[in-house]
């Protein structure tokens, strides 16, 4: 790996720059810390209660969803091939329908704790196991990638060995989630996506200013580099075909369905409908938005080279503009075009941390809840009480971190670029659980021997493919995908085309498990699922949410139970026995200060009272005397 | 009378009871649903939907040329209707989107809608791209 990032910075900016990120890492880790008095058992440690709104989920869903190495990669893959960059991060929508109407609904209902806990009870025990292994392998995979890239970040720039700044950024970011959980993560995540958007707003538009407009940006590049999509099959590396198959269906997949991480975003949202909400926002503005973030110091870069070229000269203002080496761009435009100002650089170096810490933290809250909720529970302590667990969860969060760490350690051996290490990795790794959690929900039939065989040979022979890659070659011919041995992409139709073949054929080699043991767990079944989760008969009626209503308590009310106004009944359009969302009415907190009750008959004082019990305004976090909301969910 | 907005209680509103006539019977919980296939076998469609995958990308690229920013286009669109089609047939065949229930209606037009506007962005897109001159040479 080149270090350098062509930039030769001095040693005043330097320490400018690094006083910046130090600051940075402190303040977030404070930040973040503060939230470990909202994590009272494991419920809360790792899903926060599902207690979040839709538009707080979504905002920190922005920074968990841009990594380290996202800057670095997409500015490259700008520079070279232009705002195709972007195809990544808006060719998700073809799988939204079988998210938000299906699996969202699946897991929110059936109270899954984590996607190995989903293949237990669709399937069975080993099948759990066999998922355990291969999430685990695909979020121990990003974060040590993670930390790896930002690894070689702060050896180009600052010459400090990967082996000494990796262990140091862990022990900041390892703080923060093993303290705070699921909230601090929320919360530092929606900060750092602020800063995020932020930092790239400040370099895209010194980059535009020193090309002297928008104008003139779109006028000096390239028109190949202005399509929103690269050649069919030209490139092996980059490739529309390649890429449809392998990201925008096998990527997108593993990213919505099984990253524990995002999963667990969504299990801390309040309600279906506003998981709903979040992965709208999360699709149509989060990624678009994000892939400009990310692409477009590399777009602004082509630019400046071509208008550079034109001109026999450096441009007005600007130092010569060199770029050798293509992973250096988005390093080498920042400096220049922010005029080598250590301050503005240093800020923008801080939102690379931002991004590591704001994905890892996710991944690693992720590895620790799979560690006690598959793991440690169900095979080593199944016994304990919840304080025992809160422990467990954050010595699984620091041993989660550690594990990251000693990755780096592997990552530092591979050779080739970022992008070849991650896409290599990620594609043989999904396909075929990927495959499995699409048949499972969505294919009653299904069976638990076909889930184990299938995901069991569909990745050894994915795995063999590395060795193998001409296997892959009749697959890409069938698709007109690119035929030339060099498989990134194909290699995940491949698995997922082979998984697929070899389920089918054991399912109707097996006997189906009856209806009543899948109940909720497939997408058929989803109205039982609605029923199991609320102990009754949804009630789907959209009634209003009522703001500005009064507490008081009384003790006698059951834990977890209210009592409202006949009219407040009718205004949610209520009926005893539902679900409701009570919380505090500041909007603003997203309901950091919330929890979900049932309603029981309607009482007889005045018309804005809410009666519930002491301990379950304590369980909500609210404060007295602060007026609260209700909203009836189910 | 619209739900789904938010109430804000006053003290002047306490006591009031307010009757809302115009309740759909569809708002009031009727989530009742039947299953119905629309009887095309499997092994009719997985056979067509080979075809499809084999025959879509030669006829773009024989039509088009595999340069061209529409190959590219169709090909994605296309192919991502295809599942996006199988997406939404399922949610409707099963029961999980439930047209019959306001909020799953709204969310099926937003599905629909949202596949048009990002056919339609990426659409524009090309066609700003290959408008504006392109100063560098060739």
């Amino acid at each position: 790996m080149e270090l350098g990032f062509g930039i030769d910075l001095p040693t005043s900016a330097s320490i400018v720059i690094g006083i910046i990120v130090i600051g940075y890492f402190f303040a977030i880790t404070a930040f973040g810390t503060y939230f470990s008095r909202f994590s009272r058992d494991i419920n809360d440690f790792f899903f926060s209660g599902q207690r979040f709104s839709w538009w707080l989920a979504a905002a920190s869903m922005v920074a968990t969803g841009i990594g380290s190495y996202s800057y670095l990669k997409y500015s490259e893959q700008g520079f070279n091939t232009g705002m195709s960059s972007t195809m990544t991060y808006t060719n998700d929508w073809f799988i939204v329908p079988f998210f938000m109407f299906g699996w969202l609904p699946i897991i929110y209902f059936a109270r899954v704790k984590s996607i190995p806990e989903y293949f237990e009870r669709r399937f069975n025990r080993l099948a759990r196991y066999i998922a355990v292994v291969i999430i685990l392998s695909y979020m121990f995979f990003y974060i040590g990638y993670n930390l790896f890239t930002i690894g070689v970040a702060l050896q180009g720039m600052f010459r400090i060995p990967i082996l000494v700044s990796v262990p140091v950024v862990a022990l900041f970011l390892g703080a923060y989630v093993t303290f705070g959980g699921q909230t601090a993560v929320i919360f530092t995540d929606l900060f750092q996506g602020i800063m995020l958007y932020v930092a790239g707003g400040i370099a895209i538009f010194a980059g535009i200013y020193a090309l002297g407009g928008l104008n003139e940006w779109w006028s000096w590049l390239p028109v190949s580099h202005r399509l929103p999509f690269v050649h069919l099959t030209e490139n092996p590396k980059f490739n529309t075909a390649g890429l449809f198959w392998g990201e925008a269906l096998a990527g997108s997949i593993a990213f919505t369905f099984m990253n524990q991480g995002f999963i667990m975003r969504y299990l801390a949202i309040k309600s279906v409908h506003e998981g709903r909400k979040a992965a709208l926002f999360n699709v149509v503005v989060t990624l678009p938005l994000s892939a400009v973030v990310v692409g477009a110091v590399g777009w602004i870069g082509k630019a400046l080279v071509v208008k550079q070229a034109a001109m026999g000269g450096s441009l007005e203002g600007l130092n010569p503009i060199h770029i050798e080496n293509t992973f250096h761009t988005f390093i080498i435009i920042c400096w220049e075009t922010l005029h080598q100002n250590s301050i503005l650089f240093g800020f923008v170096v801080a939102a690379l941390t931002a991004a590591l810490m704001s994905t890892i933290d996710t991944l690693i809250n992720a590895c620790a809840a799979i560690g006690i909720y598959d793991i440690y529970k169900p095979l080593i302590k199944p016994e304990a009480d919840d304080k025992h667990y809160l422990k467990a969860a954050r010595w699984a969060s620091i041993i989660s971190t550690v594990i990251g760490v000693l990755l780096v350690i592997w990552f530092a051996q591979q050779k080739g670029s970022l992008m070849s290490i991650h896409y290599k990795g990620i594609m043989t790794i999904i396909p075929s659980i990927v495959t499995t959690i699409f048949l499972g929900a969505f294919w009653r039939r299904f069976t638990a021997a076909a889930a184990c065989v299938s995901m069991i040979v569909g990745s050894v022979f994915t795995l063999l493919t590395n060795v193998f890659p001409n296997v892959i070659e009749p697959l890409a011919w069938f698709v007109n995908g690119p035929q030339n041995g060099i498989y990134i992409y194909m290699r995940a139709l491949f698995g997922m085309v082979l998984t697929a073949i070899i389920g089918i054929i054991v399912t109707f080699m097996t006997s189906p498990t009856p209806k009543k043991d899948i109940a909720g767990l497939t997408i058929d079944t989803l109205d039982e699922g609605m029923r199991l989760y609320k102990g009754g008969e949804p009630n789907h009626s959209v009634g209003h949410k009522v703001r500005n209503l009064r507490f008081e308590i009384d003790d006698s009310f059951e834990e977890r139970r209210i009592a409202v106004s006949p009219m407040i009944m009718e205004l949610m359009l209520a009926e005893v026995g539902d679900i409701i969302y009570l919380s505090d009415a500041r909007w603003y907190l997203g309901g950091l200060r919330s929890d979900h009750v049932k309603v029981v008959a309607p009482h007889d004082r005045e018309a804005d009272v809410v009666i519930l019990s002491k301990a379950t305004m304590e369980d909500a976090y609210l404060l007295e005397g602060r007026s609260i909301a209700l909203e009836k969910i189910i | 009378m619209r739900f789904g907005g938010v109430i804000n209680l006053t003290k002047g509103a306490t006591g009031k009871i307010v009757r809302f006539s115009s309740v759909k019977e569809s708002d009031m919980g009727n989530n009742n649903h039947t299953n119905q296939g629309n009887g095309i076998h499997p092994l009719v469609v997985i056979p067509l939907i080979l075809v499809v995958v084999f025959a879509f990308p030669r006829f773009l690229v024989f039509k088009l040329g595999a340069g061209n920013p529409w190959t590219s286009y169709f090909y994605q669109y296309g192919f991502g209707l295809m599942i996006f089609i199988i997406g939404i047939w399922l949610i409707l065949k099963t029961g999980a989107c439930d047209c019959e229930r306001e909020r799953d209606c709204q969310w099926f037009i937003i599905l629909l809608a949202g596949y048009v506007f990002f056919a339609v962005m990426h659409a524009a897109w090309i066609m700003l791209a290959l408008s504006v001159p392109y100063l560098g040479g060739i």
